[in-house]
């Protein structure tokens, strides 16, 4: 915006009202009471010629200062606001609805207390640009009138009110343009915070996951990743669509099926329906399981050889009795043991794979549940041929290393982008951090200069323009008699 | 009006005090022994004639201060209410109650649905896979941090807006006082005498300043609590319109037909906001928008309203000075 224009016309207003003071002074104290106006004189001319210098000294000053940006919208500021912080609170009452039926209280507190935080922090930030905005479009609104209270301040310069018109004059003239700046320098922060805090979209909903097959497993789902047992209910976003990408039990990547079942009813629209899955491996395998958790799995997955009166059964889960019969076992397990002929060969038959809990803070993984280890520990995929003529075997398959985990909060679509909420923040916070640090050295600099100015400067404004009137006065006086001699009148 | 009307309020003091000043003016010219000293006496005859005309001028010119208020403001592009000296309390205390009145309704909202949360939370059906109640108790809690959250913002900007019209309505009182005690016009009376010039100065400027900046001041703070100060109303009665159609909530309501007023009501707020939940992205841009509008300019006109007083008393202060140079000059009696 080009100011200089409208600056300039309220400097021929300040002109106008020294032109009536002096006139004033001239006409009705001087000629028509016939007092002694001279010093009086001097102040006001000073006053008036030093309004004329500082106008002219500000006005290229004020091409140096940043120019006078339009206002940057603190309307669109409140509703990006409003709108992360109706979508985090909407978390809350979604994590609510799936934790207090399970009684899981603390893990709500915690993620409560977490999104009640980054709306803190956000709310701060806000209300903090939105007043500098605020400001700076009142200031904007004042900014033209300046020069008026500075020619009014100088027109009686050695008075309080004066030194505040003053202030108030040259902070609007100066400070405008500063304010104006670093309103956009908040302006940009606060947008640069917002666009890392970004939801997908506005839309939130509650999913039932009904999961067949051998589990715990963990899904890894295009909304994020979690672990299941049965039934489970699973917070997603409604604008997205929900993909089952991997089923892992045990290390193992099972074969699945999945399905999106409409919801049968709508009273709750929140609720999106269920997502069945079916997982298995390529064979029904028995899993080595005692109450803490999953060790492994095996398989006979053929009788080789088999002589007269040859049988073979599972005893338990841990071992398989074989006589006169030669067996290929798959295992997933920590050994094998038999007190027949082994033949153990290492086998990729069944894919396994690595696996990891949601990406999470690691203050916030204690919310999301327990996860099992993220590669398997003393495991061997193995083929293993157990042969026994003429004799009874034991084939005893060892333990491998634990396989478990409970989800507590399953941190998918909206959960996992408010876990992600303080990263987020200081993302955007450091992508915008030359301005955080401009931001905040202009603050300073602008207080620092404020104050100097309040304390050095305007104590000696008043001496400084009478002497500056008295110098153009006498100047003046002198010239005057020579002009109006040659005038006819 | 008879001429004895004049001696009451507001004229009054005013007035008495010029007529003992023209008294005493009189009395030195007929007992003045000297020539000079009934050219004293006259000079301060003219004096008392200009402090009456100046007297009358300020009077009409108090009567008049809120429109020359009101013409300022649209001349500055800002349509305002116009507010009379004596009503500014009375308006000011209204636009206090409303935006107090939303304050507290926003308050008293988030403690109800918070407290039906936990009311709720306490029914204990027994072991069962899936404790309704627990999700609704925990469902409500969250609601209440979802409008806190919400409104923060707006919250600040009515507190601001409340200190504002407090400090509106404080100085309306004391205009509203001034002029009907007459302090305008005994302002320009304290000015004759050397003596009383300066507080006279002081109440002067004060009277000419603020007879036109509060009425201006206060009828934009009006027009900004009428625009922006119910924005908490507003909202609920747009999600009460926008589930006024949904058929399940309306049974739910109907379940609540015989209940108390103040139950229906609660229940009625909880339900909208409930029903605006479930249709969350039009509850979340309907929200942002209508909120943040509200707030903004609220905030904003907080902020000009204090700039502007703020300058008000800076030019008070200046104008005094002046005005006391002035008076020295034109009711400074020369002692001949």
């Amino acid at each position: 915006m080009n100011y200089t224009s409208i600056l300039w016309g309220a400097v021929l207003t300040g002109v106008g009202i020294f032109a009536y003071y002096i006139a004033y002074i001239v006409i009705v104290k001087g000629r028509l009471r016939g007092m002694n106006i001279t010093r009086e004189l001097y102040s006001a001319v000073g006053a008036f010629t030093a309004f004329i210098i500082m106008m002219s000294i500000i006005t290229p000053l004020l091409s140096h200062l940043p120019s006078l940006v339009t206002p940057p919208s603190g309307g669109w500021v409140l509703e990006q606001y409003d709108t992360i912080a109706s979508i985090l609170s909407v978390v809350k009452i979604v994590s609510a609805l799936i934790l207090f039926p399970i009684e899981e209280y603390g893990t709500y507190s915690i993620i409560s207390s977490a999104i009640d935080g980054i709306i803190g922090f956000l709310s701060g930030l806000t209300y903090l640009t939105v007043m500098v905005i605020a400001l700076y479009k009142a200031l904007l609104a004042l900014f033209p009138f300046a020069p008026l209270f500075i020619s009014l301040a100088l027109a009686r310069p050695n008075k309080p009110g004066s030194i505040v018109l003053m202030g108030i004059g040259l902070m609007t003239l100066v400070a405008t343009p500063l304010i104006g700046w670093l309103s956009s320098l908040f302006y940009r922060i606060t947008m640069g915070v917002v666009t890392a805090l970004s939801p997908p979209c506005l839309d939130i909903k509650i999913l039932g996951v009904v999961y067949y097959g051998p589990g715990p497993a963990l899904v890894t789902t295009s909304q994020g990743v979690f672990m299941t047992n049965g039934t489970r209910y699973i917070p997603i976003w409604g604008c997205e669509g929900l993909q089952v990408s991997q089923v892992v039990w045990d290390w193992l990547v099972l074969n699945y099926t999945y399905t999106r079942l409409p919801p049968g009813f709508t009273i709750i629209p929140l609720y999106n329906g269920t997502l069945e899955i079916l997982a298995h491996l390529p064979f029904p395998a028995t899993a080595i399981e005692n109450s803490s958790g999953v060790y492994g799995a095996w398989f006979p997955l053929r009788v080789l050889k088999y002589w007269r009166n040859g049988t073979g059964y599972m005893i338990n889960d841990t071992v398989f009795f074989i006589r006169n019969e030669s067996v290929l076992f798959w295992a997933w397990a920590g050994g094998v043991k038999a007190n027949c002929s082994l033949a153990v060969n290492e086998t990729g038959m069944v894919k396994t794979t690595l696996v990891s809990g949601p990406m999470v803070l690691p203050i916030f993984a204690p919310l999301t549940g327990s996860y099992p280890p993220s590669a398997p520990i003393g495991y061997r995929q193995m083929l293993i041929n157990a042969t026994a003529f003429n004799e009874s075997c034991l084939v005893v398959f060892e333990p491998g290393s634990r396989w478990s985990g409970y989800t507590t909060l399953p941190a998918t679509g909206p959960v996992k982008w408010a876990l992600a909420g303080p990263l987020n923040l200081i993302t955007g916070l450091n992508s915008q951090w030359s301005n955080v640090e401009t931001a905040f050295t202009t603050v300073g600099v602008i207080t620092v200069a404020v104050t100097l100015l309040g304390i050095l400067l305007l104590p000696y404004l008043a001496i400084g323009t009478a002497y500056l009137g008295a110098i153009i006065v006498e100047f003046i006086s002198p010239l005057w008699g020579v002009i109006s001699q040659l005038l006819p009148f | 009006m008879s001429v004895l009307s004049l001696l009451n309020l507001p004229y009054g003091i005013g007035i008495t005090i010029a007529g003992v000043e023209l008294a005493w003016g009189l009395v030195k010219y007929y007992l003045a022994p000297t020539p000079s000293q009934r050219r004293e006496a006259i000079d301060e005859f003219y004096s008392i004639v200009i402090g009456a005309i100046l007297t009358a001028t300020v009077a009409y010119y108090m009567s008049i201060g809120p429109s020359i208020g009101a013409s300022i403001a649209s001349a500055l592009g800002v349509s305002i209410t116009q507010v009379q000296l004596s009503d500014i309390q009375k308006v000011m205390y209204n636009d206090f109650n409303l935006v107090m009145g939303q304050y507290i309704a926003n308050q008293v909202t988030t403690f109800a649905i918070s407290a039906a949360g936990a009311i709720l939370g306490a029914f204990n059906p027994g072991k069962v896979p899936f404790n309704t109640f627990e999700a609704i108790s925990g469902a409500l809690g969250s609601l209440a941090g979802f409008l806190n959250a919400i409104m923060a913002p707006y919250n600040r900007a009515l507190i601001a807006t409340m200190m504002n019209t407090i400090a509106l309505a404080a100085l309306g009182q004391v205009m509203s006082t001034m002029y009907n005690y007459g302090i305008g016009s005994l302002s320009i009376a304290l000015l004759l005498p050397s003596r009383t010039r300066r507080i006279g100065a002081w109440l002067a400027s004060f009277i000419l300043v603020f007879s036109i900046l509060l009425p201006m001041v206060a009828g934009y703070q009006d027009t900004l609590v009428f625009n922006y100060g119910n924005v908490f109303t507003m909202w609920v009665s747009t999600i009460e319109k926008h589930c006024s159609n949904n058929s399940i909530m309306q049974a739910i309501l109907s379940l609540f037909l015989n209940a108390p007023s103040w139950l229906k009501d609660a229940i009625n707020i909880m339900a909208d906001f409930v029903c605006g939940i479930t249709t969350l992205p039009w509850l979340i841009s309907n929200t942002a928008t209508l909120v943040s509008v509200g707030t903004f300019n609220l905030l904003e006109g907080d902020i000009i309203i204090d700039i502007v007083m703020g300058i008000g008393f800076a030019i008070t202060a200046w104008l005094a000075d002046l005005i006391e140079a002035g008076a020295r000059a034109l009711f400074e009696v020369r002692h001949l």
